[in-house]
């Protein structure tokens, strides 16, 4: 009984958010800044595709927040993973063609972690967790130059990180993520198709700055192995590669249609001790088609998917070095 | 009476600019229609003219009746066509042009770009005269992302590229009208 009774408003706040989410995974609503929901309320694994001019809602090549499996194959451990970032995000966008500033998003985040180790070590705990909230900004910029025929997006977000080992760090993290027009096959950060193949991608290459400071707490991070602070400054790139409407005509087309894989690449060095650090996956995302799976409804399965994921080098957060496979379940809003 | 709690009261203020916002997007498109009825040199296209997306209007003779009709108007629809398709091959194969709109241009910087270049070109064009403000209400990402999804659901299989360009002149065709020069 107690159960039904959660269960009904989780199925209704579900339902009420999904009337601004997208009902057909092809196509990206725009009306995000619209009078009658200046809110979006995001669920997300990161902010790549957050912003005045994302397609937010474009729910097949968003990456969800997840509950997953993973292997750490430096350290032979296994452990369940609960991973994700939750959003509320006003937007505006001028569309006027000589309007300059195209459009701008603000937000308030919470981002979690949830780690249970199976194997944990003598310093580790069985269950970990770390929680950052936090506030986010984005403009985005026509750019001046008519020929590159497009736009910069400035994002900004930071907040502070408390780990339940007691470590308390603050974050800040700027990016300039151009997104330009230029040529066939030369207009980063904008959607290209693959000659006439069923298959699209979007190349979106940024310039990274994180700034990290440790507050208090036990300092297990590289991160912070010399100092209080730290100044990483590098360029990441992200590919993203998903199935267009042709996709449909091919084989298997079905299945493949609610699918995208990601590369990212993210290289950095710390301005203060000359560390370098780097960051490599790839992952898979599988988005559940607008069908009842499940038990649930259709409206609901396209908030719903498969991940998985393959990553190695050092992790964002703490710079420490890992290698980790992860499997699970993904959500997304 | 019962007073209205704050959040009611938020809600219908965003409601009521909402629909403001509507009705002045609607009340501009009446006064564009009515100022294109008057001019009789274009009476058979303007005719056809009707605000919104007409689905009646954007078949595959467009063009050729335009050219027929209004020979002036249909230069205007060239250069328009002409635009829209060099955005349009920068993210898709010129074969993927003659079908239904792909994804890649459903996007808002794709929409955003096509109607920001017909108004870098046309702009400072010397034959034409293009009200900056009526483009702007007219020409804009989220209304052709609108009318998209409308035809989309109304007529699919006339969802196409030629039907795109056919409404993006209809918003510029509009612009030039309310134009003082014009």
């Amino acid at each position: 009984m107690k159960k039904t009774h959660l269960i009904i408003p989780l199925v209704a706040l579900a339902q009420s958010l999904s009337q601004t989410a997208a009902a057909d995974n092809d196509n990206c609503d725009m009306r995000s800044d619209s009078p009658d929901h200046p809110f979006s309320v995001l669920l997300r694994n990161d902010f790549n595709d957050f912003g005045p001019l994302s397609c937010t809602r474009h729910s097949v090549s968003a990456q969800g927040a997840t509950v997953s499996g993973a292997d750490n194959l430096l350290t032979n451990q296994n452990s369940a993973l609960v991973d994700g970032l939750l959003a509320v995000v006003h937007t505006h966008s001028d569309p006027s063609p000589a309007a300059t500033l195209m459009g701008y998003s603000v937000g308030a985040y919470v981002q979690g972690n949830d780690t249970y180790q199976f194997q944990p070590t003598s310093t580790q705990q069985y269950n970990g967790d770390t929680v950052t909230p936090g506030a986010y900004g984005e403009i985005a910029l026509r750019n001046p130059i008519n020929e590159l025929h497009g736009f910069d997006n400035f994002r900004l977000h930071g907040g502070e990180a408390f780990a339940s080992t007691g470590t308390r760090s603050d974050s800040l993290v700027a990016e300039w993520i151009p997104a330009y027009s230029i040529a066939r096959y030369l207009s980063p950060g904008e959607p290209q198709r693959i000659g006439t193949s069923p298959l699209s991608y979007v190349f979106s290459p940024e310039l990274m700055v994180q700034y990290d400071h440790f507050e208090g707490g036990p300092k297990t991070a590289t991160l912070f192995s010399s100092r209080f602070d730290a100044l990483r400054v590098g360029p990441q790139f992200v590919l993203q590669l998903r199935p267009n409407e042709k996709i449909t005509s091919v084989a298997g087309g079905d299945f493949f249609a609610g699918s995208s894989l990601v590369f990212t690449n993210h290289e950095s060095w710390d301005e203060y001790t000359g560390k370098e650090y780097m960051w490599t996956s790839v992952a898979w995302n599988y988005t559940f088609k607008q069908v009842a799976v499940f038990g649930l409804p259709a409206d609901l399965s396209p908030h719903f998917g498969l991940s998985v994921s393959y990553g190695f080098g050092n992790s964002e957060q703490t710079g420490n070095l890992t290698k980790q496979f992860k499997i699970g379940l993904a959500a997304k809003l | 009476m019962a007073r209205q709690s704050p959040a009611k009261k938020a809600k219908a203020k965003a409601k009521a600019a909402g629909k403001w916002k509507k009705q002045k997007r609607k009340k501009a498109k009446k006064a564009t229609a009515k100022k294109a009825a008057k001019a009789p040199a274009l009476k058979t296209v303007t005719d056809q003219l009707e605000p919104g997306p007409n689905p009646q209007l954007f078949n595959a003779a467009f063009a050729t009746d335009l050219a027929e009709s209004a020979p002036h108007y249909a230069t205007l629809f060239e250069e328009v066509r002409a635009v829209a398709m060099g955005v349009f091959k920068r993210h898709v194969d010129q074969s993927d042009l003659n079908g239904l709109i792909p994804n890649e241009i459903n996007n808002p910087a794709v929409l955003d770009d096509v109607c920001r270049s017909v108004y870098v070109d046309l702009g400072n064009h010397p034959t034409w005269d293009i009200d900056p403000n009526q483009f702007a209400a007219h020409c804009d990402r989220q209304v052709l992302s609108d009318d998209i999804a409308q035809q989309k659901k109304d007529h699919p299989s006339r969802a196409t590229v030629s039907w795109l360009i056919a409404d993006i002149y209809h918003y510029v065709f509009a612009a030039h009208l309310a134009s003082p020069a014009s």
